[in-house]
């Protein structure tokens, strides 16, 4: 290069152009002796050059972060519902017209609520992460892979027929079960259900409709067939074409609790059911419900309250999983043990006496105060994880006492 | 005394139009909306406005400490796709290094014989810009 240039080139100048401090492009411009050479005006120039140049850069990089957010799913990387839903109906109105294959996917993670509640939700976010770029590297640059919910995916096939639509959908399925996720020193590894519909003018009729047989198909899996496997939608019925091998529950997929595994297995391959069921199902249960019975009042609705490591009590951090929506409260006793208070607490904080009205206004506002919008009755930093899951964040002296008072509060607005 | 120390009109002229071709330039560029566009935009005006006979546009790669062309003009040649990033590349490898300019006025003069190949040059004005640039 530098040869080439000396033989060539008459004077010459090399301006690296910055976008935020950082030297992101750099250009260089040659002047041979027809064109001149490059004066000490044209350095003066080609600076000021430099400079449009960076501070158009940073708008452009500014522009595609901003439709990046846009149409992708921070967590993931894939695109996200809006954009999905976006393309499904224009995908949909190109296969009508040409008469063109269109297979849809639909999948989600196996008890992706118990790897939270067991690992914890950055664990999970983990996962999905994982998955996602997982994802990415099985599909082709012409298939729309999004994330459409908290753990379900989607995947559009173009141009694809139910049949080769499955073969993608089986390779993930199986690479899915490969993965193996690192927590504590121990290997945790995660199943997938799957439900794929395919275009067809007599059954399909609008876009939605594709989705919804998909999403019938993945129905089907977990409720017919036992989640971990591959369900289609065949126009007529459902079908099963995979079906991963037997799983236990996640928290009993880690080397600590292995000789459980290698026992239930066991008794699942000699048949053994009753055995099965006696020996480790009904253990869990049993299981479960001391677990679920014990905690059952300190985990509702609030899930942890967390402190800086340092001691610090000034800081909460909060993790909220609210009930599904127009859902009752399922810890009534809690809620009317606090009613009385509670009352008081409103008062309180109105700090002006009640009047007719106001009371009315009040009774208005419980009506219309849903799970999604019940924590903007406290203070501090809010945010939607994804899904019925929020974030509180709050900096007072008091810190966490005063953010599970604020909180629930809060629900005892929402569900009284 | 020069005609332009004479009358100050002239020299004013002079600088307006240049200035003016200055101004084009830095329009041209600020209306780029994608990345290849800033790219293939101020590989066109460098040339097109400010009378340079080629451009180069590189991209900074810092994780592989690489410079990617992404954008040419005025080559008859497609220069070297992918340069390590060093200050033994020569000016290009500094400049991006130190994050400065690097301005060689005077050179060498150019041999007879390449005036030719430096005419032809001259007319290959079209940018070329290589769609590699995905913003990392």
């Amino acid at each position: 290069m530098t040869e080439y240039r000396r033989k060539h080139t008459h004077s010459f100048a090399v301006i690296p152009v910055k976008v935020k401090g950082l030297v992101r492009v750099v250009f260089e411009v040659d002047r041979m002796t027809s064109g001149g050479r490059i004066t000490p005006r044209d350095k003066e120039i080609l600076d000021l050059f430099s400079e449009t140049v960076g501070t158009t850069l940073e708008r452009v990089f500014a522009q595609e972060e901003l439709k990046a957010a846009l149409i992708r799913d921070e967590l993931t990387g894939l695109f996200n519902r809006r954009y999905f839903m976006n393309r499904l109906s224009e995908e949909y109105e190109r296969a009508k017209r040409y008469g063109i294959p269109l297979s849809l996917c639909i999948f989600d993670i196996d008890n992706f609520k118990l790897i939270n509640d067991t690992y914890g939700h950055i664990f999970g976010d983990q996962v999905l992460r994982q998955i996602g770029r997982l994802i990415s590297g099985a599909v082709r640059h012409v298939d729309i892979a999004a994330r459409y919910g908290g753990e379900e995916f989607t995947i559009l096939f173009t141009h694809t027929t139910l049949e080769d639509a499955a073969i993608i959908a089986e390779r993930i399925h199986r690479n899915i079960l490969n993965l193996i996720f690192p927590h504590d020193e121990k290997g945790i590894q995660v199943t997938a259900t799957f439900g794929i519909s395919t275009y067809s003018p007599v059954n399909i009729r609008e876009p939605k409709e594709l989705l919804h047989q998909a999403d019938m198909a993945l129905y089907e899996g977990k409720r017919q067939y036992s989640k971990n496997c591959l369900v289609i939608y065949t126009g007529s019925g459902y079908e099963i074409i995979q079906r991963g091998e037997i799983r236990l529950e996640p928290y009993l997929q880690t080397k600590s609790v292995e000789p459980w595994k290698t026992l239930s297995l066991h008794l699942y391959k000699n048949n053994s059911f009753a055995l099965l069921i006696l020996g480790v199902v009904l253990p869990i249960i049993i299981l479960f419900a001391f677990y679920y019975g014990k905690g059952y009042k300190n985990t509702f609705p609030i899930h942890g309250i967390s402190t800086p490591d340092n001691g610090s009590n000034q800081i909460g951090l909060a993790l909220i999983e609210t009930p599904p929506l127009g859902a009752k409260s399922k810890d009534d006793t809690f809620f009317e043990e606090n009613l009385i208070s509670s009352k008081q607490k409103i008062q309180r904080i109105s700090n002006k006496p009640r009047t007719g009205r106001k009371e009315r206004l009040l009774a208005k506002r419980k009506i219309h105060l849903r799970p999604y919008s019940l924590l903007t009755a406290t203070k501090g930093k809010k945010g939607r994880i994804f899904g019925s899951e929020f974030v509180l964040a709050l900096n007072d002296e008091r810190g966490k006492e005063l953010l599970a008072q604020q909180l629930r509060m809060a629900f005892l607005l929402a569900y009284y | 005394m020069f005609p332009q120390f004479i009358n100050g009109s002239i020299i004013k002229d002079v600088f307006s139009d240049y200035l003016t071709r200055v101004k084009l330039a830095i329009n041209e560029v600020a209306k780029a909306t994608t990345e290849p566009e800033v790219y293939r935009y101020l590989a066109e005006t460098l040339v097109n406005h400010l009378s340079f006979n080629r451009a180069t546009v590189r991209k900074v790669n810092w994780e592989e400490n690489t410079l990617s062309l992404v954008c040419y003009v005025g080559f008859t040649e497609v220069p070297t796709l992918k340069l390590p990033l060093s200050e033994e590349i020569g000016a290009m490898g500094k400049a991006t290094l130190r994050g400065e300019g690097m301005f060689i006025f005077d050179e060498e003069e150019i041999s007879p014989e390449l005036r030719s190949l430096s005419q032809y040059d001259r007319i290959q004005k079209e940018a070329h810009t290589l769609l590699c640039c995905n913003s990392s």
